[in-house]
């Protein structure tokens, strides 16, 4: 790491940055999908969602701001007749603008305007390469081929690719497949994602607290598979205490560039609540992220740096008091405490520990 | 590429910058001191670039580090292919290719890769 690099997190790691170096921006509430696990309850379109002068204002905020990194997801991005338009003025405005899309109308005509109008990265979901696996997860038949070939003909015309892999026991037995196939296809980045019980992740079963523990370790697993496959063929797979999810630098010779890109960012902080994120929705509501649905502002009616600096609840994150076993914990400078969202959801506050830590676990197992 | 024609093309970029419709009208407000180091062979030259509400002024001589916002230490060569897009800014800042000898605030960044990005397309839009 650079000293700027490095100066730039013991800042954020403190919550001293005068606004949050990155936005997922949800800028659509559409989408052709019908995941099991959306975390946004995407499908139709709502009618708050912005029109794109509001959009526009809301970008030149954060350009004199500092949020420098954008990635536009839903829904679906690309259902939004004028995403392109959205693209080029974030990109002129300076912001590096990502989006993440489910690739079923991605061509390569869309790729090729999309990095005209200077899209930086794109990433394309897929959690099987098993078509009836991906399918049922994604709610439409056929889904599987169309992402694939959106991610292939991505990586093809170097923009920078993601696969994001929402992690379940469906595909917890082919994720090392998943990892090679993308490896062979010159994807730059594997972005793992737990399943969370939020949204429509949430109705699916009522216990929603036993559900997350079991959906914690799934991606713990998940990521021990992709540690040991990694190792052979020099690939790291980053360490990681808040397991909201994990970015994986799949370009060997490009390891370090890892750290700058906007997953380098969070990944270095553990949780990215009041310190490196904050969420958009399609109605310019902030939520601390995507994960954390509890409302913190609206950008139509104040800017981001007065929302990031004068939140009580972001502030009650940044001056978090580590109790109990946290206190004595050996990871507490590099975790903080934990995954927000999930104290939220067990614990009812944003104050409270995060019990799916699996130290703490491993911990009450032994004392047990 | 040289110092000379990196030069040229930096004032290109910033010119264009000035007229653009798009980001035109922003650049007009800015006020942003740059200093680029370059290392051409043997020999360390230096730029200065001083927009003062837009309006620009260029020097080539070192200025004190504390009177830019920005201090950027590259070579020529590094810094065209920056242009013209076949290097990242992100991928010659990590590897040590682009340094920044003072650092940044995001706002700064941010308005150099406005400039920088509006240069990118009109070339791309050019060579279609």
């Amino acid at each position: 790491m650079t000293d700027w690099t490095s100066d730039f997190f013991e800042r954020g790691m403190k919550g001293a940055l005068e606004a949050p170096p990155s936005a997922w921006w949800l800028i659509t509430e559409e989408c052709n999908l019908k995941c099991r696990y959306c975390f946004a309850s995407a499908g139709s379109k709502k009618k708050n969602e912005l029109p794109f002068k509001q959009v526009r204002d809301i970008v030149d905020d954060f350009a004199e701001s500092g949020v420098i990194f954008v990635t536009y997801i839903g829904g679906e991005p690309l259902l939004r007749h004028d995403i392109l338009d959205i693209v080029d003025y974030s990109s002129d405005c300076g912001l590096y603008t990502g989006i993440c899309s489910n690739g079923l109308l991605l061509t390569e005509k869309l790729i090729n305007k999309m990095i005209r109008a200077g899209c930086e990265s794109l990433g394309v979901s897929i959690d099987s390469l098993n078509s009836v696996i991906h399918d049922r997860l994604r709610g439409v038949k056929g889904a599987l081929e169309k992402s694939k070939k959106a991610l292939i003909l991505a990586a093809e015309n170097n923009i920078r690719t993601s696969i994001r892999v929402v992690v379940t026991p469906e595909n917890l037995p082919e994720l090392h497949e998943i990892f090679h196939w993308s490896v062979d296809r010159n994807i730059n980045e594997m972005i793992l994602l737990p399943e969370f019980p939020v949204g429509r992740g949430s109705l699916v079963e009522n216990d929603i607290k036993s559900r997350d523990l079991k959906a914690k370790q799934v991606f713990t697993e998940g990521l021990e598979i992709l540690r040991r496959e990694g190792q052979e063929i020099n690939i790291d797979v980053p360490q990681t205490y808040a397991y909201g999810h994990v970015g994986i630098e799949l370009n060997r010779s490009f390891k370090e560039f890892h750290e700058a890109s906007a997953i380098g960012f969070e990944k270095c902080s553990g949780c990215v609540v009041g310190k490196f994120a904050i969420s958009v929705q399609a109605d310019g509501t902030v939520y601390p992220c995507p994960f954390l649905q509890i409302p913190i502002g609206n950008l139509t009616k104040e800017s981001i740096k007065n929302i990031w600096q004068e939140s009580p609840l972001l502030n009650k994150v940044r001056n978090l008091k580590l109790q109990g076993f946290c206190k004595r914990c050996r990871f507490r400078v590099e975790c903080g405490g934990g995954c927000r969202a999930r104290a939220y959801i067990h614990g009812g506050s944003i104050e409270a520990p995060d019990v799916t830590c699996r130290y703490r676990i491993a911990a009450e197992k032994k004392r047990r | 590429m040289d110092y000379e024609g990196i030069i040229a093309k930096l004032e290109d970029m910033t010119n264009i910058a000035q007229k653009d419709q798009k980001i035109g009208s922003k650049v007009a407000s800015w006020d942003l001191t740059i200093m680029y180091i370059f290392k051409c062979d043997d020999q360390v030259r230096y730029y200065v670039m001083k927009m003062d509400h837009g309006n620009l002024k260029t020097f080539r001589e070192a200025w004190p580090e504390e009177k830019c916002d920005a201090v950027i230490e590259t070579t020529p060569i590094a810094l065209d292919e920056i242009l013209e897009g076949t290097l990242g800014g992100r991928e010659a800042f990590l590897s040590g290719i682009l340094r920044f000898r003072k650092t940044p605030g995001l706002r700064v960044l941010i308005r150099l890769r406005s400039m920088f990005n509006r240069y990118k397309k009109l070339q791309m839009e050019e060579s279609r």
